[in-house]
């Protein structure tokens, strides 16, 4: 076990910087081929190249989901999508429910019925009718998709899969 | 010692068979679920096999020191602390794996490390802070049994002047030098941070070195009444502790070395840093409450 520590080590202190395919024993691939920052986003780092004796800036260090944050967070836009929506004046009737933005068929949804209240109502919200929580307001699911989300990775080889 | 995860294969093609009932959108991947792109923040793991062997492991090693002390042949169990030893590099292997090269580490992510680790550091607290509660107990109503007087009668206290004082020198200078360290990682300077944490190390082995002088030349034991147990438990304790941060302060070292730390993204380094102060403060309060007050 200590010879193969030791390995590993001389071999990461040898390697270059940022050589994230040495290690893939464990899940989500980012770095390889096909995966890349959907086009949405642009590498503002590209090209930095590393300067002996510089300890690296997290630009040129990050990856995965922690560089797609850094890079969304440079170009002013919003990784995540964990904002709660506020609801609009006019909105929540039947006629006009709320609009609930959705990756699948169903989301969770937590409406704060009331600003000083103390609980927030969780119900599962389903593709087709509107539903109402107990304040009476509507909710409806809309289905979206990636082009709605520009900077988001896109997984090349589905697409290539899917044709 | 390559452990591969083997559970993940399985587990998720038994997920992707349950995925695929939901009609995803082309978001995500229907293959396996390790390859599908989290939209949030937090890590979802992959299964893991370190939690279970690491109970494991130390079942093995908490059965060997009962053992041990009821004297029954202990050697089978020892390799309980083998595992636990083995769980402890792969378990680390993975976490450097998903934070610096898979990229999990989020701001969300790191927030919540850094949660965890202040709460090991209070829990820590809390273990001194029930010995010098024992301390105090007795040392500021002395029994009729020690002489009515702290210290008690017959115990020769070490002169806080000598050793205690340039230990306390060691470990303050080695906070300061640890704490140039950091900056000289965040402004970008990599051979001075290297150069700093080489000598934070070295002032930390110098003070175990002094602390065992101590030790082996102290002319009352852990068994010489209440002020013996008080005094050999706070610095025993202490001085494990010291060792355990020299040893993460090595682990970063080494992980520098590796390069695996940018100037803004260095939790571990951050995480021993506050350690090593931890430390430092509690040898503080050694010395001036145990050392000079109590003698």
């Amino acid at each position: 076990m200590a010879s193969s520590l030791c390995r590993t080590l001389l071999r990461s202190v040898r390697s270059p910087l940022r050589n994230t395919q040495r290690l893939l024993h464990t899940s989500a691939r980012v770095s390889a081929k096909g995966i890349n920052l959907g086009g949405g986003l642009e590498d503002h780092f590209k090209g930095n190249k590393e300067i002996e004796g510089q300890v690296p800036d997290l630009g040129g260090h990050a990856v995965g989901m922690e560089r797609y944050e850094i890079l969304c967070e440079m170009e002013g836009k919003d990784p995540w999508d964990m904002k709660p929506s506020t609801k609009q004046k006019g909105f929540g009737t039947r006629d006009n429910p709320h609009i609930v933005n959705s990756v699948y068929d169903r989301r969770l949804v937590g409406c704060i019925c009331d600003e000083d209240t103390g609980q927030i109502q969780y119900f599962w919200l389903y593709k087709g009718e509107p539903k109402r929580c107990y304040c009476g307001h509507f909710f409806k699911i809309k289905e979206i998709g990636s082009s709605d989300f520009p900077q988001y990775p896109r997984d090349e080889l589905i697409a290539m899969e899917q044709d | 010692m390559m452990m591969k995860l083997f559970m993940p294969s399985s587990l998720s093609l038994f997920m992707s068979l349950k995925m695929k009932s939901l009609s995803y959108s082309n978001y995500t991947s229907r293959r396996m679920s390790h390859d599908i792109l989290p939209r949030s923040p937090y890590h979802v793991l992959d299964p893991s096999p370190w939690p279970i062997l690491m109970a494991v492991g130390l079942w093995g090693l908490a059965m060997t020191f009962i053992c041990w002390a009821n004297g029954v042949s202990c050697n089978m169990l020892l390799l309980g602390a083998g595992i636990a030893a083995m769980v402890v590099y792969g378990w680390t292997r993975d976490l450097v794996n998903e934070g610096t090269f898979q990229g999990f580490h989020t701001k969300k992510v790191q927030s919540g490390l850094t949660l965890g680790f202040i709460l090991f550091l209070v829990s820590e607290l809390m273990l001194f802070f029930s010995f010098f509660w024992g301390f105090f107990h007795s040392a500021l109503s002395p029994s009729l049994e020690m002489g009515c007087c702290w210290p008690p009668v017959g115990i020769d206290c070490l002169d806080w002047s000598k050793a205690p004082l340039h230990n306390t020198a060691l470990l303050v200078a080695s906070s300061c030098t640890v704490t140039s360290s950091h900056k000289y990682l965040k402004a970008g300077n990599f051979n001075s941070a290297v150069a700093m944490l080489i000598l934070t190390v070295f002032l930390s082995a110098l003070f175990v070195k002094n602390q065992y002088g101590e030790y082996a030349w102290s002319s009352f034991t852990i068994a010489d009444g209440v002020y013996g147990s008080c005094f050999f438990m706070l610095t025993g304790l202490h001085g494990m502790h010291v060792m355990g941060g020299t040893s993460g302060l090595l682990y970063c070292l080494v992980r520098m070395l590796a390069r695996h730390f940018s100037s803004t993204h260095h939790l571990a380094y951050t995480f021993a840093i506050w350690y090593w102060h931890f430390v430092d403060i509690v040898w503080l309060a050694l010395f001036f409450i145990i050392y000079i007050w109590g003698s």
